[in-house]
């Protein structure tokens, strides 16, 4: 660590995120501009000099002729990556902080899901890497949805959920990762944080129709766990937060088919749902 | 002498995580990272299961909450099921119980008479280590079910 300190550093920033101090630290003050682009929405300058994660980014600055420079991304003192292409570091920056923030927040319940936001309310998607959730995010926005996050859902201690951008990533036909910001996709990137109203369980299936049955919200609940990064460390918490988002949402599950058709039926369903609970309200 | 057995039994659950969502229940066991969903009858056993009350105990309890069709065949159904989940302890009558005819055998002869109300569901995961619940693992994290993010590659399990 003292090695890497001796090193001339040209920018830091000292930020809170999710109740959790971090640190970053370039050789340039355009790299750092360019990270502050990825990260989380609801990050914020701090005072603070004690931080629980330093990054230490050197950006391949300075090309020389018939020289290329590495672009070498540290957390605390451990190299992550040593790269030609500075793009690679970038976005296992976002990935790897977006795990520390999962695993160490206190503020905030990190769910591997998709979340998009339709009538006030959100409708969340969890699943495994390769299920196709971000595919279903691209058309729910491309619906008119606002996007929230294709990568976690954060929960609050009330079970609301907030937003959390990060580029959409698909896997071309070449088998190449491709990222696309929401802004491209037409959302605006003010969302709010809102409960849910519906919950849903599914993954890509060649073929396949959309033909969901509504399960339990307990079966809800298990969906979310099963994608919740600190669930064995923290089943208490999690559940608990799970719980309380879960107690007034739909739970879908189903296979699905081609995304554009499944988003048009989730967005359909919101509407159903924003009705009855609009005409609950008023009955009440 | 399996009657004897019945009468003397008194069921334990395990220890868990409990909360409540409306009707159901759901449980996270810390010994074995599984979570639970039970529905209501499912439950109301479940927690009857203190290790204090017998069987037919409980059976007289389940009765007054759910009505006078809760029979042996529902109760012995329901704590099978429990058991099978891990979410009782281990006993020799439950060994023996839980050898009976398969559980859809079991509803179809229990159904028609008891309604769903009385047929007990236990839904269980197991919970995933932490990096499974991301789209891609850092460096020193675990590949065997999640790929590794960007530039790092998968070695004997681990991201490097």
């Amino acid at each position: 660590m003292a090695k890497l300190d001796r090193l001339g550093w040209a920018a830091e920033l000292s930020m809170r995120a999710c109740g959790l101090n971090i640190g970053i630290r370039t050789n340039s003050e355009e790299l750092l501009d360019t990270i502050r682009l990825r990260l989380p929405v609801e990050w914020r300058p701090s005072a603070s000099s004690v931080v629980g994660r330093l990054y230490s980014i050197i950006g391949a600055t300075d090309q020389r002729m018939g020289t290329r420079r590495f672009n070498i991304l540290y957390a605390n003192s451990l190299q992550i990556v040593r790269t030609f292409n500075s793009s690679d570091v970038l976005n296992l920056f976002e990935s790897d902080l977006g795990i520390y923030l999962a695993e160490n927040s206190s503020q905030r319940l990190f769910v591997h899901a998709a979340a998009v936001g339709w009538n006030n309310r959100v409708a969340v998607i969890p699943g495994r890497s390769q299920t196709g959730k971000s595919m279903l995010t691209r058309e729910l926005i491309r619906a008119g949805a606002t996007y929230y996050s294709d990568e976690y859902a954060l929960f609050d201690r009330h079970g609301w959920v907030h937003p959390f951008h990060r580029p959409l990533s698909f896997l071309n036909q070449s088998g190449r990762e491709i990222q696309l910001r929401a802004q491209q996709l037409g959302s605006s990137m003010t969302a709010n944080a809102r409960p849910i109203s519906l919950v849903v369980l599914t993954h890509f299936k060649p073929a396949g129709h959309w033909k969901p049955s509504i399960v339990s919200r307990g079966s809800g609940v298990l969906g979310l766990l099963c994608n919740t990064p600190i669930a064995r460390t923290h089943p208490k918490k999690a559940l608990a937060i799970l719980t309380k988002a879960v107690a007034r949402a739909t739970v879908l599950r189903g296979s699905r088919g081609e995304a554009r058709e499944t988003a048009k039926m989730i967005l359909r369903k919101m509407d159903s749902e924003s009705l009855i609970s609009s005409s609950r309200l008023q009955s009440e | 002498m399996k009657e004897i057995a019945r009468k003397q039994f008194r069921p334990k659950r395990v220890d868990g995580i409990v909360e409540q969502l409306l009707d159901e229940i759901l449980v996270y066991d810390r010994a074995t990272n599984t979570a639970h969903c039970l529905n209501r009858f499912a439950a109301s056993v479940w927690r009857m299961c203190d290790g204090t009350q017998t069987v037919h105990e409980i059976e007289a309890h389940a009765r007054q909450e759910f009505g006078a069709n809760v029979n042996r065949q529902n109760l012995e159904l329901a704590l099978t099921t429990l058991y099978r989940a891990g979410l009782l302890q281990e006993d020799a009558f439950l060994l023996e119980v839980s050898k009976k005819p398969p559980r859809r055998q079991f509803l179809k002869q229990i159904a028609p008479l008891a309604g769903t109300l009385l047929i007990p569901c236990v839904a269980s995961v197991l919970v995933p280590e932490a990096e499974a619940a991301a789209s891609c693992s850092s460096l020193g994290q675990a590949c065997n079910t999640t790929p590794c993010c960007a530039t790092l590659t998968c070695l004997l399990g681990r991201c490097v």
